[in-house]
């Protein structure tokens, strides 16, 4: 199966609920999920319910019809996978320490929720990427804790109060292209 | 650039004083354009953290949350669900060796122990591996985070250090914080520094950081359990894991208590 057919196939089994194609999904990617979850301090029966919940979240978003996949099934799906697993390591963390406390709702809410929070992710990375060059690795330094000395090295400026004004910039740059974007709105609807 | 935006980004970096931190949060309040400028300003400070996961406010209903929440409990939703089970069921099964496989394998694992048998008399009483256990239950996502927003402290490279594994590096700084700070003890650095030892098979040390943590006065000593269990059953010694775990199950903090349940049954 050439591989757009592969990706729509696979897309539109999770859309009707055909077990056959899933199937498909898990031959083709749970492998791979095991792999980095295992490799992340995770056990395999976390793999399989990152796997679960991957498939479940996709399939709630991709029963809009403007749904698209701009990359390909397989990438697009290990992502999803990636950040669910750095969602479950934040929502326990935060229960542990009790920063603001994080009800348990029951699991069809926690996957709408993840759902969500993952659209909202993706619509923030595509924003990134319209930004200028220059601006994407100051803000991937900043965003990244990396101090305002080591930034000024890395990437040549003069002092640390340039680095400063350019991340003030490119931040605001960046909010202003979220913000304009009817997409952001959209996400905030109550 | 308007001066509100110069304000949240001080604000946001800790350069505020109480005073000024005071007046700027009354004039976000009052200014519902700068209150959102300041939220999408705090979302953009996590979502773009690659370590970092932004969780939505649970208390406001989004929209699109409660519409993926309606697909998901429709029959549609139902459907998908169990196609989803019915596809993992199939997959794990088709996983399985086959039967003939199967036979073959219980054959050999028979002989296999037949054998070692004849070879080890006094091992029997200890066939569960501790070290595999300590492997599979070691998560270091739970070590609260050390991170402070500004981003230049000693603690933000501990925990940089520590996340990207390396852990030499980051067991010097933590001495160092340690020595500097020697009156006064924190759980969350002495968290840090008994999973370095362990990392780095300085397991005593280990040991003696958690029974630190153990006997001090803070509201963490029942987590130095969870990790002392973690250490004896790394060396293997597993009746002292087992009364770690039944220390912790007994002290009724929500910390790892399923985890340490299950671990227990395992081991009995």
């Amino acid at each position: 199966m050439a591989n757009q057919k592969r990706d729509d196939y696979l897309l539109q089994s999770l859309i009707m609920g055909d077990d056959k194609g899933i199937k498909e999904i898990y031959r083709k990617l749970y492998p791979k999920i095991k792999a980095y979850i295992v490799s992340h301090d995770g056990s395999e029966d976390d793999a399989k319910d990152i796997m679960q919940k991957a498939l479940l979240q996709l399939s709630a978003r991709a029963q809009d019809k403007d749904f698209r996949i701009t990359s390909s099934f397989d990438g697009y799906f290990v992502t999803i996978c990636k950040n669910l697993w750095r969602r479950a390591a934040k929502l326990s963390k935060s229960r542990v320490t009790n920063e603001g406390v994080i009800d348990l709702v029951h699991e069809e809410r926690e996957i709408a929720l993840a759902a969500y929070e993952q659209e909202k992710w993706e619509l923030f990375q595509e924003k990134l990427l319209g930004i200028s060059q220059n601006c994407r690795e100051v803000l991937a330094f900043f965003f990244n804790k990396v101090p305002y000395m080591q930034i000024a090295e890395k990437l040549g400026y003069a002092t640390e109060n340039t680095v400063r004004q350019r991340i003030f910039k490119c931040k605001s740059k960046l909010k202003e292209a979220i913000h304009s974007d009817a997409r952001y709105n959209e996400l905030r609807e109550l | 650039m308007n001066t509100i935006e110069q304000d949240i980004e001080k604000y946001l970096n800790g350069e505020m004083t109480k005073e000024e931190t005071t007046v700027f949060l009354k004039k976000i309040d009052a200014d519902s354009g700068a209150k959102r400028m300041l939220e999408l300003y705090e979302e953009m400070d996590t979502v773009y953290d690659e370590k970092n996961w932004e969780l939505i406010d649970r208390n406001i209903t989004y929209k699109k949350v409660e519409h993926y929440e309606n697909f998901l409990k429709s029959d549609s939703g139902e459907k998908v669900s169990e196609a989803i089970l019915k596809a993992e069921h199939s997959y794990f099964e088709e996983s399985r060796p086959s039967k003939i496989k199967q036979t073959l394998l219980y054959v050999g694992a028979i002989a296999a122990v037949f054998i070692a048998g004849l070879f080890l008399t006094n091992q029997f009483n200890n066939t569960i591996n501790g070290d595999q256990l300590y492997a599979e239950y070691k998560n270091w996502n739970v070590l609260p985070s050390l991170t402070l927003r500004d981003g230049a402290g000693d603690l933000t490279n501990i925990e940089k250090l520590f996340r990207d594994k390396r852990y030499e590096e980051s067991l010097v700084l933590l001495k160092a914080y340690v020595s500097d700070n020697d009156q006064k003890i924190n759980p969350q650095i002495l968290l840090y520094l008994g999973v370095t030892q362990l990392e780095l098979d300085q397991n005593e040390a280990a040991i003696s950081s958690f029974t630190k943590l153990r006997n001090s006065n803070t509201l963490d000593v029942p987590k130095a359990h969870w990790y002392l269990a973690l250490c004896y059953l790394k060396l293997n010694d597993l009746e002292k894991a087992k009364s770690e775990l039944n220390l912790l199950i007994g002290s009724n903090i929500s910390f790892q208590q399923n985890k340490a349940k299950e671990l227990l049954e395992k081991l009995n």
